[in-house]
């Protein structure tokens, strides 16, 4: 529906130009950023906020000699360690557990201390998953079959969102670094259709949007949706997409990761928040982004992951 | 010289015979007997003002009862209409005075008088704008229907201008500005295209929103508190081309006046003014029509009689030609892709006067705007398509009954439907699968009402009547389809309880009572239920406006209204006005909008009637205004959600003081207009429940319209404006967001913004100047205008939005959020071309 606001600014046809305002004073904040799950160690970023308009690096905004400090209720978890670019870290390698209520206490000189809570949801019971060929459909330039996957999970009461990202070995094409014990998984994205109420990225899931909903999602990273229709209960999705043939050496695994992410209310609103204050335009209110720190801006927001195996056939 | 001088001097003249066009006497005899002004010796002699002879009255001028109240007992009544004497079209607000008892009238909307005086014989002076003013002398042997035809005025650019002057103090109404087509027709326009509403933004009081665009911002409203009457019934989306333009074609309009305080008791349900349009009714007597050519779009009207003096009809249609102009460009091109946009509207209007006493009208009005685009997407397996359409339409249809029943009271009758749609639907087609998703919204509403104007003596003036309105908001109704071989068909509809139906009910009396020669008073009560979903919500709203002569010249005025507005709009944007706004109606969990306002001010007339002066003061409380809430966007639909979840309410206060001063005669005519307002608006839920300023609010507005008559043939305009830049709400710092990705670490950081205090930053002042020719030539068979000049002439670089933007997007490591400025209106010069048969 944006698409409105293009052809709005395509009537008035104005110019642009780029003008100094003397803003108000602006006094900066400490940021901390922190996604945790309990398959990665605690690690926290550590920024402050500028001024608008000072074209400043981002390297000299990272915040150095903080304590950072992981706290379940009375008990300190972790001290985690500046690993450097603002980035502070378990030392001693701890993970976060699901369910588990965490605060994070940030203390820098000088400064009130930073304080934020959240936990990461369970892992969703998985109760059926498989991986069908449905034939092949193109031999050039490699082998391409279409396959359906599918995957049955319960829900528990209340608003909760998902994704799910599929994931395939390939060791020669590394392109990010996987918190699974390979690390070297490519994400598939050639989807040909993504299932009722299944949505292409997380903003288009939380609202009625026009993009790919349910329908096909070629190019599509990450499929979300929300449990608005299935509150409760079980859900059952399949999808079809289309893969490059075991027949292909390059893969060296047979398999398919298929990961399927719970996430928690801070998760989701922080990252909600955060892609519609991206769209800020002429036509669209100001948007700000959500923040469960106390004392500061930014996220401390858990997430789960629940990871099956399909064996990929010929 | 002393006033008893000077009232003997005027009474002595005005009964001494003098041979004078009767145009070039008007100014005196509005002088001498609708407001008494005192004239002064030089002026007569010098002749800039003559002594008509014009009063025959055979009655003691001292009677007890003239000129406060009447011994009604032997009381005789003249009533009836006054009409223009070539087109036969009523005259809305005609002075008819009886000078010898110094007591008056003016015609309502529908052109009627009721004067009931003790006297058998009477000399009525009728008089309005642009008309040769009439003088009748009647004996009166009982009650006496009088039909007046009033000749225009020919204009002579040396004698006078024929004006109400004097107007502004005899009537009770304050902070009310009428303006004629006639008058609206000569100032420069964006683009040529001549917009009634934008007109009224150069009026103290009014502001205007977002460049260009015509919203109404009248004393700190919004908006969709303005209540737009096009022949009786409301229109809610008032603009074409996003708000652009109005969707008014002035050729079909016959006059527009706007309120903005002191509302009578008739009006309501709306908190911050009333404006009113009033369509041409179609020439009675001879056929003839207009048509003209701009950039933009053209236009043409056609109106004559059907039986001759007896019905008439008028229907006038616009259209742009913006797709047209593209069209070629697209074909050049290439490619299957299309867009476009385009508008229309049509006004119709018939009227038969069945007889002496009835008289029924109907008036129809449609709009529609409709941008689309489609792109096609070819492949060896087939063409796949995306397209794209935004529509709003207006609809009006109004029948109104006129029954004039005895002498002294009139009967209007009105069933009337509006409605208003928007749709936004988007289609992708692929090649085995079609996706359609729409969003409808809009309101519909059912008209009925009856009001009576009884007019029992000349120190009341009453009116009274009731009404009802069914209302249906279609809150946005969101559905999505879906077919093809390749998926589970698919057919929701996300916002099930999208259509809210409500019942408003509403009666008003109202009295205009001439207290003593001095005083007046019109006090009245407006009473209105309104029931939606098993809540009633009832209002009794007092209303009352006191005028106090102080002498000839000067007339203080004071009032107070309480408002009450059933309906709320949800709007999508601070920058313009888009249809997708929604209008929602006050529920359970929304209440009512309120406003109560108190007015006081003084009217002047200067230089011997050759300026009006209108100083004005006023406060307005509104209670229960919605905005969304923090977090939320218009645009973002989420299926559970209700838009009643989204909304916060609050409160807001405006205050300020009005000058306006107006010259209605000779070559140079015109206004200045001046306003220092200040406007907030305070929010539990939002800004940390601090008061911010008003998305328009705007310390200094000031407005000067000027019409320079040179020649016979040729006429300049010129407008400038200047405001207070516009309150914008911008982001003060920066700091940088993870878009975190489960799986993969891969995540990527974005600038994002932080934003302060609603609305503390201010745009740069705004300022421009519009100018325009116009040359008028009489051909054998037509009269041709050819108009020319510029809008925004020294082309200012204007602010229209400005916003934060990434300065070197895609470079993560050196973003960062500059402010940027977009200009929407650089000089534009304009050339149209009309032609009146």
């Amino acid at each position: 529906m944006r698409r409105i606001s293009i052809l709005l600014l395509l009537i008035v046809l104005g110019c642009e130009t780029m003008i100094e305002i003397d803003p108000p004073e602006y006094e900066t904040e400490l940021v901390a950023t922190s996604h945790f799950s309990p398959d990665s160690i605690w690690s926290v970023t550590l920024h402050r906020s500028a001024s608008i308009g000072v074209k400043q690096d981002v390297s000299d905004l990272y915040v150095e000699g903080a304590s950072v400090k992981i706290i379940s209720g009375t008990t300190l978890i972790d001290s985690l360690v500046h690993q450097g670019s603002g980035r502070y870290k378990s030392s001693a390698s701890k993970y976060p557990l699901p369910e588990t209520s965490y605060t994070l206490h940030i203390d820098v000189p000088g400064q009130s201390r930073l304080q934020a809570s959240s936990s990461a949801p369970p892992r969703t019971l998985i109760t059926d998953y498989g991986i069908e060929l449905l034939g092949s459909i193109i031999e050039v330039p490699e082998p391409l079959g279409m396959y359906r996957i599918w995957i049955e999970f319960g829900d528990a009461p209340g608003t909760n969102m998902y994704s799910i990202g599929v994931y395939r070995f390939r060791p020669e094409q590394t392109l990010g670094q996987s918190v699974v014990p390979d690390s070297a998984y490519q994400r598939e994205d050639r989807f040909v259709s993504i299932g009722p109420g299944w949505y292409c990225g997380f903003q288009s899931a939380l609202e009625i949007d026009t993009e790919f909903r349910g329908g096909a999602g070629l190019g599509c990273e990450m499929l979300a949706v929300t449990d608005r229709y299935f509150d409760g209960q079980k859900h059952a999705w399949s999808a079809t997409l289309e893969l490059y043939t075991p027949a292909d050496e390059s893969y060296g695994k047979n398999e398919l990761l298929l990961v399927l992410t719970s996430y928690s209310n801070d998760y989701v609103e922080y990252t909600r928040t955060l892609l519609e204050n991206r769209e800020s335009g002429p036509f669209l209110e100001p948007f700000s982004v959500y923040s469960n720190v106390d004392g500061g801006l930014g996220i401390f927001a858990g997430y789960t992951n629940t990871t099956v195996i399909l064996p990929l056939t010929e | 010289m002393s006033r008893i001088f000077k009232k003997t001097y005027i009474e002595e003249m005005c009964l001494y015979p003098l041979t004078l066009n009767l145009y070039r006497i008007s100014p005196v005899i509005l002088f001498c007997y609708l407001v008494q002004v005192q004239v002064s010796i030089a002026d007569c002699v010098s002749g800039n003002t003559s002594c008509p002879n014009v009063i025959s009255v055979h009655h003691d001028r001292h009677h007890p009862s003239a000129g406060t109240g009447m011994n009604i007992d032997n009381a005789n009544t003249v009533s009836g209409f006054v009409r223009d004497a070539e087109s036969g079209e009523n005259l809305t607000g005609a002075s008819v005075y009886a000078p010898h008892y110094e007591i008056g009238t003016t015609t309502n909307r529908y052109g009627f008088f009721s004067l009931t005086l003790n006297a058998d014989s009477v000399s009525l002076v009728i008089s309005h704008v642009g008309y040769t003013p009439q003088i009748v002398h009647r004996q009166l042997e009982g009650d006496l229907r009088l039909n007046i035809l009033l000749e225009p005025a020919i204009v002579d650019l040396d004698a006078v201008e024929i004006v109400a002057d004097g107007s502004m103090l005899e009537t009770l109404q304050m902070s009310e500005i009428t303006l004629s087509v006639a008058q609206i027709e000569t100032l420069p326009a964006l683009a040529g295209e001549i917009d009634i509403l934008k007109t009224l933004q150069l009026l103290p009081g009014v502001q205007s929103g977002t460049e260009g665009t015509t919203g109404l911002y009248v004393r700190g409203g919004s908006p969709d508190q303005n209540l737009i009457l096009l022949d009786g019934v409301p229109v809610y989306n008032p603009n074409h081309l996003f708000g652009f333009l109005s969707v008014f074609n002035e050729d079909a309009i016959k006059d527009v006046s706007l309120i903005k305080g002191g509302f009578p008791a008739r009006y309501g349900g709306r908190l911050s003014s009333i404006v009113e349009l009033s369509m041409k009714e179609g020439d009675l007597n001879q056929y003839k029509g207009t048509a003209s050519a701009g950039l933009v779009a053209s236009s043409f009207t056609v109106e004559g009689p059907i039986l001759k003096d007896q019905a008439s009809f008028m229907v006038a249609a616009r259209r742009t030609y913006i797709d047209l102009l593209a069209l070629p460009f697209q074909i050049i091109g290439g490619g299957d892709s299309r867009g476009g946009y385009y508008f229309y509207d049509l006004s119709a209007k018939a009227n038969y006067l069945v007889s002496e006493k009835d008289r029924i009208y109907l008036s129809v009005y449609t709009s529609h705007d409709r941008g689309y685009e489609r792109e096609v997407y070819s492949s060896t397996e087939g063409k796949t398509s995306v397209s794209d359409e935004l529509g709003w339409r207006n609809l009006t249809i109004t029948s109104r009954w006129n029954r004039v029943l005895g002498s002294r009271l009139f009967v209007n009758t009105l069933i009337g439907v509006t409605r208003y749609r928007s749709r936004f639907q988007e289609e992708q087609g692929g090649i085995n699968e079609v996706q359609h998703i729409s969003f409808l919204s809009g309101i519909t509403d059912g008209i009925g009402r009856i009001d009576f104007d009884f007019i029992p003596n000349p120190t009341h003036y009453i009116r009274f009547g009731f009404g009802s309105t069914i209302h249906s908001y279609h809150t946005g109704a969101f559905s999505e389809r879906r077919s093809g071989t390749d998926v589970v068909p698919f057919d929701t509809l996300f916002t099930p309880d999208y259509l809210t139906r409500g019942l408003e009910l509403h009666a008003y009396v109202e009295d205009k009572i001439r207290l003593t020669s001095r005083i007046a008073v019109n006090a009245g009560v407006h009473a209105s239920n309104f029931s939606v979903k098993e809540r009633h919500y009832r209002s009794i709203q007092p209303r009352i406006g006191v005028r106090f002569n102080l002498g000839a010249k000067t007339a203080a005025k004071m009032s107070f209204a309480s408002m009450r507005q059933y309906v709320h709009v949800l709007t999508a944007t601070s920058s313009a006005s888009f249809p997708l706004d929604l209008w929602v109606p006050a529920t359970d969990h929304v209440r009512p909008q309120e406003a109560i306002q108190l007015a006081a001010g003084l009217n002047r007339i200067l230089g011997g009637g050759l300026y009006h002066l209108s100083v004005e003061g006023f406060y307005k409380d509104i209670n229960h205004v919605i905005e969304y809430k923090d977090g939320t966007r218009h645009y973002d639909y989420t299926p559970s959600d209700n838009w009643q979840n989204r909304v916060t309410s609050g409160r807001g206060t405006s205050y300020g003081g009005e000058l306006f001063i107006q010259k209605k005669r000779g070559r140079i005519t015109g206004w200045a207009g001046y306003s220092l307002t200040k406007t907030n608006r305070e929010f539990a839920e939002l800004n940390g429940g601090r008061p911010f300023p008003h998305r328009y609010d705007r310390l200094h507005d000031v407005s000067l319209a000027i019409d320079w008559h040179w020649k016979e043939s040729t006429k300049f305009a010129v407008i400038w404006v200047y405001g207070t830049g516009q309150a914008v709400w911008l982001p003060l710092g920066q700091s940088y967001g993870l878009l975190h990705e489960p799986i993969l670490t891969s995540n990527n950081t974005a600038p994002i913004r932080i934003y302060g205090d609603r609305n503390s930053f201010r745009m740069p002042a705004y300022h421009r100047l519009d100018i325009a020719v116009h040359r008028t030539r009489e051909l054998k068979w037509a009269k041709r205008q050819l108009s020319f000049g510029a809008y925004n002439a020294y082309n200012r670089r204007n602010a229209f939005v400005i916003q934060a933007t990434e300065a070197l997007p895609g470079n993560p490591e050196e973003q960062h959020l500059i402010f940027q400025r977009t200009t929407a209106f650089p000089i534009i010069p304009f050339v149209t071309y009309k032609l009146e048969i």
